[in-house]
C-alpha cells in the first residue's frame, strides 16, 4: 500500500513536471483545438485518455502531412483528428484508429456577403469559391464557377478580403479564431456547417492494445461530462454528435 | 667549318637532341600527371558544383519532405534540373512512403556522370529523422570535351617547353664548352699545321686562369702539346733516320730482285739449252750407235774390230743414260715432264726390280725382302719406265747406305676416296738427320762423304717429281741410327687386261717372202742419218730414196710416190712439218704414211706432229727394232729374224755362263746389280775373249738394258758367284 501510494505520487510529478511523456503525438491543427504547448481543446482531451490508461501523453505541432508520415514510420506515436479514410486508404499501413471519435469536426463557409446562406455544398455551384489545396473531400465534391485553391489559410482569408471570392471554406473553429487573430472584419461564418466530418485519435501499431482502452477512455469522458466541459471552458460551443 | 667547329657543334646538336629525346620519353608520363592533375582539378569542380547546388536546395527540399508535400518536392526537383549540367535528380522517401521523383534520364553506358547521394535529415525533438535521399547526377560531357581540348594543349605546350629547353640547352652548351672547345681544336689544327707554338690562351692571354674542367683541360691540353712538341723533334730525327734506311734497303731488294731475275733467266736459259743440247747429242748419237750396230753385223770383222764396235756402242748407250737423266730433270725443271701412261704389269715389273737388286743385296751381306700384300693389283695404268725408276732409285739409295741388315720392300694399297698404292721401302741403314730429310729432295745434294758420291746426285729429286707429276706423296720418317723409311703414296687405276708383252728384241734380216717392195722416202738433211736409215731400208730390201729438205721432199713425193716417209723434223728451207702439211694437200697426199724420227725429246712436239698429219713417231737415238717395228705398224710389213734363224741352229748349244771365271761372274753381276753399264761393257769385252758367242748374247741384252735376263743367263749357269 504504501509502495503503490509511492507509485502515485511518482507518477503525479511525472505529470505535473511534463518533462518526460511515454507517448508523444502530433497535432497539425491550430488553436484553438490544438496549439504548440498542447494545451488546445483536443490536446487536453487526447493528454487525459492517456492519463486514463496510465500514459502521459504530449502533443507536438507538425505539418499535416508530416505528422502523419511521422505517425506512420514511427518517429511519433500517433496523430489527432485524422478521418477515417486515412486508415481506410492503406496509404499509412502502421496506422490504427482508437474507435471512439474525438472530435466531429465542422466545415464551414466563411464569407463577407450577407446575402450568402448556402445550406450545403449543392448550393455554392453558382459562386467563386476558395479553400486550402490538399483537402481531399473539398477537391472532390465542391463544384462552383470559379474555384480558387491556395496553400494556407491566411491567403484563403487573404483572397476573401480582396473580394475575389464569394465564400471560403474552412473549420469553423480554426477559421472564426484566425479571423479575430488577424483581425479580420466583416467576416461572418454561415451556420450551419457545410459538412462535419468525425475527426479520430491514430496510433502507430506498436500501440494497438492501447487503441480499445483509449476508445473506452474517450467514452467515459464524454459519459461523464468532462469532455463537453473542456469545449465549454476554452468559450466555444460543444460538438454535437448525431 | 673546321672540324673541330662541326665536333663541338655535333655535341651541342647530341645534348639537345638528348634532352630532346629524354623529354619525349618524358612526354607520356608528364603529360599524363598534368592530365590527371587537370582531371581532378576538373572533378574536384564538378564535386564542389553537385555540393553547391544541393547546398542551395537542400533547405527547400528538406521542408517540403518535412510538409510531405510530393508537388512541392516535384517543384523544387524542376528547378534543380535547370542547374547547367545536371543530367538527372532523384528522389526517394524515407521508408518508400511517397513514390519517388526522379527528372531526367539514366545516363546510359557511355555516358559518365557524377553522381552524389544526399540524405535529408532533420532534427526532431531531439533525434535525427531521415527524411529522404535526393541523388543527384551530374553529367561529365562537358568536363569530358575540355579535358578533350586539355590534352591536345598540354602535349603542344609541353613538346614546346622541351624545345625551348633543348634550344636553351644548346645555347648553354655553345656558351660554356662549344667554344671552349673549337678554340682547342683550331689550336690542334694550327699545330698540326706546323704553328707549333699554338697554345690555348686565357682571356688576358696569360696563364689560364683555371675556374671549371675545361680551364683545366686546357691547361693539361697547353702541357700536352709543349711536351709533345719534344717528342716531335724527336720522331722527326728518328723519322728522317729511318727514311734513309728504308732507300737502303729498297736499293738492295731492288738489286736482290734484279739477281734473281737474272738466276731465273739463266735457269731457263739452262733448260733450254739442256732440251737443245739433248737434241744435238741424240744426232750424232744416233748416228754412233746406229752405225757400231751396222758394222758389227757385217761377217768379216776381226774380234778386235767387233770389241771395238762394243766398247764404241756401250759407251754409245750409257752416254744416252746420262744424256736421259740430265735431260729429265731439265724437263722437271722446266714444268715440261709428261708421264705416258699405259697398262702395264705392276707385279712383274716389282719382281723385276726386286729381283734385280737381290742379288747385288746378297753381295753386299743384306737381306732383300719384298712384303706384298694380296689386295695389290697386278695390272694397273701408269707409267712403267718412271714407276720402275722411282723404285730403282729409292731400292738403290737403301742398299748404297746400307751397311748391315737389310732393306725391306712394302707393297700395300690404302682405300681412301679412292684407291693408292703404298710403296715403302725401309733399310736398316744409318739414318737421316732431320735437317738432311728437307735437303735430300733438292737437286744435286748427296750424303755420302764427297769421295764416296757416285750418280749425278738427282736420284731422289726426280722420284719426287715423278711421285708427285703422278698425283701421289712421297715422305721420309727417320732417325739416325735407326734407319730410314720412303714412303710413296700413289693414286692408282686398275687396269683390266694384261697388255701383250712386248716381243723380245730379235735381229730383223729381211722381208718375209711374199711382199711387194715399197718405196721409202726418206727426208733428213744430215747425212749419217740418210746413211743409217737407207742401210736400214736397203738390209730388208726396201726402196728408198732420200730428200736434203721439206721442199725436196714434196717435189720427190709427187714424182715418185713412196709408201711411206721418215721425216725429220729440222730440217732447212723447208722443216718436216711444214713439208707434212704440204703433202697432205696433195692428191693422194693423205695415204702416204709419214713417220716423224726427231731428237726431240718433249711430248708436245710429239702432239704437234700428229697434228700436222703425220701417222706415227719414232725418237731419235732409236734402236733398229724401233724402225722396224713402226714399219710394221704403218705398212703391215713381215720380217725374218736373225734370232729366230740362231735359236733354230743353236738351241741345243745355248750360250751359258757355266764356263766363265767365278770372279768374272760375279764381278759382272754385281755391275748388273749398280746399273754399272760402263763396267758391265768392260766386262762383256773380257767373256768375248773367253766366249764370243755368249758375250754376244750378253752383249745384246745389255743393248737392250734387259739386265734380268743377263741376270737370269748367270743365275742359270749355277753358280751364284758366292
Amino acid at each position: 500500500m504504501k509502495l503503490l501510494s509511492m507509485l502515485l505520487l511518482l507518477m503525479l510529478l511525472t505529470r505535473v513536471s511534463g518533462a518526460a511523456c511515454d507517448i508523444v503525438i502530433g497535432s497539425s491543427h491550430r488553436e484553438p483545438l490544438t496549439n504548440a504547448s498542447g494545451s488546445g481543446i483536443v490536446d487536453g482531451l487526447v493528454v487525459e485518455m492517456f492519463h486514463r490508461i496510465g500514459h502521459s501523453a504530449c502533443i507536438t505541432p507538425l505539418p499535416a502531412e508530416r505528422s502523419l508520415l511521422n505517425a506512420n514510420s514511427g518517429i511519433t506515436d500517433g496523430d489527432i483528428l485524422r478521418v477515417r479514410e486515412v486508415i481506410v486508404s492503406g496509404r499509412y499501413p502502421n496506422l490504427h484508429l482508437v474507435p471512439e471519435v474525438l472530435y466531429p469536426l465542422p466545415i464551414s463557409g466563411f464569407t463577407r456577403r450577407n446575402d450568402l446562406q448556402p445550406k450545403a455544398l449543392a448550393d455554392l455551384v453558382p459562386l467563386r469559391i476558395g479553400f486550402v489545396t490538399g483537402w481531399k473531400i473539398l477537391e472532390e465534391q465542391v463544384k462552383a464557377v470559379e474555384i480558387s485553391r491556395v496553400r494556407g489559410v491566411e491567403e484563403l482569408f487573404a483572397l476573401l478580403a480582396e473580394d475575389k471570392v464569394d465564400l471560403v471554406i474552412y473549420e469553423r473553429l480554426t477559421g472564426q479564431h484566425l479571423l479575430e487573430q488577424l483581425g479580420i472584419e466583416g467576416v461572418r461564418v454561415v451556420d450551419p456547417p457545410l459538412l462535419v466530418t468525425p475527426q479520430y485519435l491514430v496510433l502507430h501499431r506498436r500501440h494497438q492494445a492501447l487503441l480499445e482502452p483509449l476508445a473506452a477512455a474517450l467514452r467515459a469522458m464524454k459519459a461523464e461530462g468532462g469532455y463537453e466541459r473542456a469545449f465549454r471552458a476554452a468559450g466555444v460551443g460543444a460538438p454535437k454528435f448525431r | 667549318m673546321k672540324q673541330g667547329s662541326r665536333l663541338s657543334f655535333r655535341l651541342g646538336r647530341k645534348l639537345a637532341l638528348l634532352s630532346l629525346l629524354i623529354g619525349l620519353l618524358m612526354l607520356p608520363l608528364l603529360g599524363g600527371l598534368a592530365l590527371w592533375k587537370n582531371y581532378a582539378a576538373q572533378m574536384l569542380l564538378r564535386s564542389e558544383q553537385i555540393d553547391e547546388i544541393a547546398n542551395a536546395s537542400l533547405p527547400a527540399l528538406r521542408e517540403a519532405l518535412w510538409l510531405g508535400d510530393n508537388a512541392l518536392v516535384a517543384s523544387y526537383l524542376d528547378g534543380l534540373m535547370n542547374y547547367t549540367d545536371i543530367a538527372r535528380v532523384e528522389l526517394r522517401w524515407a521508408g518508400e512512403i511517397k513514390p519517388s521523383q526522379v527528372r531526367g534520364e539514366r545516363p546510359s553506358s557511355g555516358e559518365s556522370v557524377l553522381e552524389r547521394r544526399i540524405p535529408i535529415n532533420r532534427t526532431f525533438k531531439g533525434r535525427d529523422v531521415v527524411l529522404g535521399t535526393l541523388t543527384i547526377s551530374l553529367s561529365l560531357a562537358r568536363t569530358q570535351a575540355q579535358l578533350r581540348r586539355d590534352i591536345w594543349h598540354i602535349l603542344l605546350t609541353q613538346l614546346l617547353e622541351m624545345g625551348v629547353l633543348a634550344t636553351l640547352i644548346l645555347f648553354a652548351y655553345q656558351k660554356l664548352a662549344g667554344q671552349r672547345l673549337q678554340a682547342m681544336s683550331t689550336v690542334m689544327d694550327r699545330y698540326r699545321a706546323g704553328q707549333t707554338d699554338a697554345r690555348m690562351a686565357s682571356a688576358n692571354s696569360g696563364a689560364i686562369d683555371v675556374s671549371d674542367e675545361l680551364d683545366e683541360l686546357a691547361a693539361e691540353f697547353n702541357a700536352l702539346l709543349d711536351s709533345q712538341q719534344g717528342y716531335t723533334d724527336e720522331l722527326r730525327a728518328t723519322n728522317s733516320r729511318l727514311s734513309e734506311e728504308v732507300a737502303e734497303r729498297r736499293k738492295a731488294e731492288e738489286s736482290l730482285i734484279q739477281t734473281r731475275d737474272a738466276a731465273e733467266a739463266a735457269n731457263r736459259a739452262k733448260s733450254v739449252f739442256l732440251a737443245n743440247m739433248s737434241h744435238e747429242l741424240r744426232t750424232p748419237l744416233n748416228a754412233i750407235l746406229g752405225f757400231s750396230s751396222l758394222m758389227r753385223r757385217e761377217p768379216q770383222l776381226t774380234d778386235t774390230q767387233v770389241e771395238s764396235l762394243d766398247i764404241i756402242n756401250r759407251s754409245g748407250e750409257h752416254l744416252l743414260a746420262l744424256i736421259n737423266d740430265v735431260l729429265e730433270m731439265a724437263k722437271v725443271e722446266a714444268g715440261r715432264l709428261q708421264l705416258e701412261i699405259a697398262p702395264f704389269d705392276l707385279g712383274g715389273m716389282v719382281h723385276d726390280v726386286a729381283d734385280m737388286m737381290r742379288s747385288r743385296a746378297e753381295q753386299k751381306g743384306l737381306y732383300l725382302q719384298l712384303d706384298q700384300s694380296s689386295q695389290v693389283p697386278r695390272y694397273i695404268f701408269g707409267d712403267q719406265a718412271r714407276l720402275r725408276q722411282i723404285l730403282v732409285n729409292l731400292v738403290g739409295n737403301a742398299m748404297k747406305f746400307t751397311q748391315t741388315g737389310g732393306v725391306i720392300i712394302r707393297l700395300s694399297v690404302k682405300q681412301d676416296d679412292r684407291q693408292y698404292l703404298l710403296i715403302e721401302v725401309e733399310d736398316s741403314g744409318p739414318g737421316i738427320g732431320p735437317e738432311d730429310q728437307e735437303r735430300i729432295f733438292k737437286p744435286f745434294v748427296q750424303l755420302a762423304k764427297v769421295a764416296e758420291q757416285k750418280g749425278t746426285g738427282l736420284g731422289l729429286t726426280i722420284t719426287k717429281q715423278f711421285v708427285e707429276l703422278m698425283g701421289g706423296r712421297i715422305a721420309v720418317e727417320s732417325t739416325l741410327g735407326n734407319g730410314s723409311l720412303f714412303r710413296v703414296e700413289l693414286p692408282v687405276e686398275l687396269a683390266d687386261l694384261p697388255t701383250a708383252q712386248p716381243a723380245e728384241n730379235r735381229e730383223v734380216v729381211g722381208l718375209a717372202p711374199g711382199q711387194r717392195a715399197y718405196r721409202i722416202l726418206i727426208a733428213e738433211d744430215q747425212h749419217e742419218n740418210q746413211l743409217l736409215l737407207s742401210r736400214l731400208m736397203d738390209t730388208i730390201g726396201l726402196e728408198t730414196k732420200v730428200a736434203e729438205n721439206g721442199e725436196h721432199c714434196v717435189r720427190l713425193f709427187q714424182e715418185w710416190h713412196p709408201d711411206l716417209i721418215w721425216m725429220d723434223r729440222r730440217m732447212p728451207v723447208m722443216d718436216g712439218l711444214e713439208a707434212t702439211r704440204h703433202i697432205r694437200l696433195l692428191p693422194d697426199g693423205g695415204k702416204v704414211k709419214i713417220v716423224a724420227v726427231t731428237a726431240s725429246a718433249f711430248k708436245e712436239q710429239q702432239q704437234e706432229m700428229v697434228a700436222a698429219g703425220m701417222n706415227d713417231f719414232v725418237a731419235k737415238p732409236y734402236r733398229f727394232g724401233e724402225i722396224y717395228d713402226c714399219l710394221e705398224r704403218q705398212l703391215g710389213l713381215k720380217y725374218v729374224y736373225r734370232s729366230a734363224a740362231v735359236e733354230a741352229a743353236a738351241v741345243p748349244v745355248m750360250p751359258t755362263a757355266v764356263a766363265l771365271p767365278a770372279d768374272l761372274k760375279r764381278e759382272l753381276r754385281d755391275s748388273l746389280e749398280r746399273l754399272d753399264s760402263e763396267r758391265i761393257a768392260v766386262l762383256l769385252d773380257q767373256i768375248g775373249q773367253i766366249n764370243g758367242d755368249l758375250a754376244a748374247t750378253l752383249s745384246h741384252l745389255a743393248k737392250s738394258f734387259n739386265y734380268p735376263a743377263m741376270q737370269r743367263l748367270l743365275d742359270e749357269s749355277g753358280d751364284t758367284g758366292q
